[in-house]
C-alpha cells in the first residue's frame, strides 16, 4: 500500500523529500520503511502526496482503520511533519496533498507535530476543507547553542548540576567510553541496563536496534557507556546530523545513582557533540521529564492535530451529508463527542439543568409534560439546537410527541439522525 | 423612534458609550437581566451603557406587527447617530442582524445567529403549541398564512415583511469587529447561552466577562 498511484513523478529517482529547516532521522524514507517493517503501519501504509508546479509534498501515513489515517510515527519519533521536494509553493503543495486525502480519509490524526509547523499544517488542512482541531499535547526540550561554545553553555547550567558533575568526576569511580559506530557488545550492555533501569519496558527493542544499526551505517551514530568497576551501569544512544544532535535513549541502573553515572555520561556526550561534531543544537525529543530542563534551554509544545473530513465524517456516506451544502459543513464539530454527551449539554443549556441534573437523566426520565420547563418553546429550541450542534436536519413531519416523552426516546431519535437513517 | 431606552451612566465623563443590541423576540427577555448587569459593570468601568427599545419592542408605542428588520436597523442607526463621543455597538444573537447600519467606532458581537434559524424555532414553537391545542399546523401552512397577514409566533405578532426578512437575514460585515462565541479559548467568552433558556436566568459572571471583554477590546483599539 505504498503511494496512492496518483503522482507517479514522486519515485525513487527524485531527490529525497526533506522537512522544513534542519534534517532529522525521522524524516527519512528508511525510518518510515523501518516503522512499516516492524508493524507500525496499522492496517496499511499510505504515502499522501500533493503537487504545486514542480514542488511536491509528502506525508507518510498509516491506516488505523478504514477511513481513519494517522501520521506514520511511533513513540521513538521526535516529530511527524510534511516533507518536500522543490522550493516552490509549499503551502499549495501541502493543501493539494490534504485535498487529495479527503477522497480516502474521513479522519486524520497527527502527533507529534513540531511547534514551528503546526500552523502551516492546520491552515493547509483548513484550506483543503478539513475541519481541524489542534492543541498542544506534548513537550519538546532542546538546546539552542547559537553563539555558545561548550564552556559558555556549561556555565549557563544550574549550579547543582555543575557541582554534581565536578564532584563525581573527581572521584574517578565511573569509566566512560564513547562509540561512533554500532558495537554489538555495547548495545547488549545498553539493553541489559535498560531492562534493569527505572524506565518502563522498552517498547520495541528490535526496531530500536535496527534503527541504531542503520544510523551507524550513515556515520551518524553516537553512543556512550558508563562502567563502574568494569560493570556497565549507564548507556545512551544519540545521533548527529545536519548540525543537530538527537538524544534517543538513555538508561542507568538504579543502584548506581550515588555515583551519578548517567549525569557524567550525558556531560561527556554533550562535550563530544559540541566540541567534536560541532552541533548547533541538541534535541531531547518528546516528553517533559524534569531532568531535561537541567541540560536544555528551549521548551516548546508538540501539537496534536485532529482533522475531520466534513464530507465523510458522519459515517453516513458522502452524498447524504454533502447534500446540505454549506449549512451542513459548518456543523461538523459535533461528531467529536458522543451524541449522548451533546444532548445532555444541550438540555442543560435550554432547561437550565445543572450539570448534576443533566448527568442524572436516564432513558426513562420524563421530559415533555414532566419537566415544567419543557414547554412548546423549549421543544422548538431543542430541535433547532439539535440541528446546529449535531449537524442534522430535522423534518418537522418526523416529530411526534413520543420523541419528547423520555430522554431515552430523544437520544434514540438523535442517534438515528446522526447515523443518517 | 419612540425614545424609550435604559441608560446607565458612569460617574464623570464617559470614556465611550456602549450601545447594546439585544437578541430578538423571546431571546431578548431571557438575556435582559444579564445585559443590564453587564451595563452596570461597564458603567463602573467608566463607560456609558445604553439599551434602547426599538419600535415594537418593550415600552415602545409602535405595535410590533408594524415593524420589520429593516426598520429596526434604521432605528438603531438613528440612535447611534445621536450619541456623542466614541461609540461601541455590542450585539448579541439576532441583534447582530440589525447592527450594520449603526455608525460606530467599534463593533462587538456575541454568538451571532442567522435569521432563518431564529424563524425556524419560532415556527416550531407555534406548531408545537398548535398541536397541544388540538389544531395541527405545519411549516407550510404557517408560512402561507404569514404571506398575507401578521402571524402570531411565541406571543409576537410578526408582519409578513418581518417574517420574509427574517428568513433571509444573515449577519453583515462590519469593521472593526470583535466577534465571539460562547465557550473557552481564543475568540470565545465563558458563559451560558441564556437566550436558549426556557425560564429567564441570570449569569453574573458572564455579565462581568462581557463587560471586561468590551472594555479590553476598546482599550486595544485606542479608546481609553
Amino acid at each position: 500500500m505504498q503511494g496512492n498511484g496518483e503522482h507517479p513523478a514522486n519515485d525513487a529517482k527524485h531527490p529525497p523529500a526533506r522537512g522544513a529547516g534542519f534534517a532529522s532521522p525521522f524524516d527519512r524514507e528508511e525510518w518510515f520503511d523501518l516503522l512499516a517493517a516492524h508493524g507500525f503501519a496499522g492496517a496499511g501504509r499510505h504515502d499522501a502526496r500533493g503537487t504545486a508546479g514542480d514542488t511536491h509534498a509528502l506525508l507518510p501515513l498509516r491506516i488505523e482503520r478504514p477511513g481513519h489515517y494517522a501520521g506514520l510515527a511511533n513513540w521513538y519519533s521526535f516529530a511527524i511533519r510534511p516533507l518536500y521536494t522543490g522550493d516552490g509553493d509549499r503551502p499549495a503543495a501541502l493543501a493539494d496533498l490534504f485535498a487529495a486525502l479527503r477522497r480516502r480519509a474521513a479522519r486524520l490524526t497527527l502527533y507529534p507535530v513540531p511547534d514551528a509547523e503546526q500552523m502551516a499544517v492546520a491552515s493547509a488542512l483548513r484550506s483543503a476543507g478539513w475541519w481541524v482541531k489542534a492543541g498542544p499535547k506534548g513537550d519538546r526540550h532542546w538546546l539552542d547553542l547559537s553563539g555558545l561554545d561548550h564552556d559558555g553553555w556549561w556555565e549557563s547550567r544550574p549550579g547543582a548540576l555543575r557541582s554534581t558533575v565536578r564532584r563525581k568526576a573527581k572521584k574517578g569511580v565511573v569509566d566512560i567510553e564513547l562509540f561512533t559506530a554500532f558495537d554489538a557488545d555495547a548495545w547488549a550492555a545498553y539493553e541489559a541496563i535498560y531492562a534493569a533501569s527505572w524506565k518502563p519496558e522498552e517498547g520495541d527493542p528490535a526496531l530500536l536496534r535496527a534503527f541504531a544499526e542503520a544510523e551507524s551505517a550513515r556515520g551518524t551514530f553516537r553512543m556512550g557507556l558508563a562502567r563502574i568497576e568494569g560493570a556497565p551501569v549507564a548507556a545512551q544512544y544519540w545521533t548527529v546530523e545536519d548540525s543537530t544532535a538527537f538524544i534517543h535513549k538513555l538508561a542507568h541502573v538504579e543502584d548506581s545513582l550515588k555515583a551519578s553515572p548517567g549525569t557524567l555520561l550525558s556531560a561527556a556526550l554533550f562535550r563530544h557533540v559540541i566540541e567534536v561534531d560541532r552541533v548547533c543544537r541538541v534535541d531531547f525529543g518528546t516528553g517533559n521529564d524534569a531532568y531535561k530542563r537541567d541540560w536544555m534551554n528551549r521548551h516548546e509544545p508538540l501539537w496534536h492535530i485532529e482533522a475531520f473530513n466534513p464530507a465523510r465524517s458522519m459515517g453516513a456516506g458522502t452524498q447524504g451529508f454533502c447534500a446540505f451544502g454549506p449549512r451542513a459543513r459548518m456543523r461538523i464539530r459535533i461528531v467529536t463527542e458522543p451524541v449522548d454527551t451533546q444532548l445532555r449539554a444541550l438540555l442543560a443549556d435550554i432547561l437550565g439543568l445543572g450539570e448534576e441534573r443533566a448527568a442524572a437523566l436516564t432513558a426513562d426520565s420524563g421530559l415533555f409534560g414532566e419537566l415544567p420547563e419543557f414547554d412548546s418553546m423549549a421543544v422548538a429550541t431543542v430541535l433547532t439546537e439539535m440541528e446546529d450542534r449535531l449537524g442534522i436536519l430535522i423534518d418537522d413531519d418526523e416529530i411526534d410527541g413520543e420523541i419528547f416523552e423520555t430522554y431515552g426516546h430523544l437520544l434514540a431519535f438523535a442517534e438515528r439522525k446522526v447515523r443518517g437513517s | 423612534m419612540d425614545g424609550h431606552r435604559l441608560r446607565i451612566d458612569p460617574a464623570g465623563t464617559p470614556r465611550a458609550t456602549v450601545l447594546f443590541v439585544p437578541p430578538l423576540f423571546e431571546e431578548a427577555n431571557r438575556t435582559r437581566r444579564t445585559l443590564v448587569l453587564a451595563m452596570r459593570a461597564l458603567a463602573a468601568g467608566g463607560f456609558a451603557a445604553l439599551l434602547p427599545d426599538l419600535p415594537g419592542q418593550n415600552e415602545s408605542l409602535t405595535p410590533l406587527a408594524e415593524v420589520d428588520l429593516a426598520r429596526w436597523s434604521e432605528a438603531l442607526a438613528a440612535v447611534a447617530e445621536r450619541i456623542d463621543g466614541p461609540l461601541i455597538v455590542a450585539s448579541l444573537r439576532g441583534g447582530c442582524l440589525i447592527d450594520h447600519h449603526a455608525r460606530a467606532a467599534l463593533h462587538w458581537r456575541l454568538a451571532p445567529v442567522g435569521g432563518a434559524s431564529l424563524l425556524r424555532t419560532l415556527l416550531r414553537a407555534r406548531i408545537s403549541a398548535d398541536r397541544e391545542a388540538g389544531k395541527p399546523s405545519s411549516l407550510e401552512s404557517l408560512q402561507a398564512e404569514a404571506r398575507a397577514a401578521p402571524l402570531l409566533l411565541a406571543g409576537n405578532p410578526l408582519s409578513p415583511a418581518m417574517i420574509a426578512q427574517l428568513g433571509a437575514a444573515e449577519v453583515q460585515p462590519v469593521a472593526p469587529l470583535r466577534s465571539l462565541t460562547l465557550g473557552s479559548g481564543d475568540g470565545a467568552l465563558p458563559g451560558t447561552p441564556l437566550w436558549l433558556r426556557a425560564e429567564p436566568g441570570e449569569d453574573a459572571a458572564m455579565a462581568q466577562a462581557m463587560a471586561a471583554d468590551i472594555a479590553e477590546w476598546s482599550r486595544a483599539c485606542g479608546i481609553t
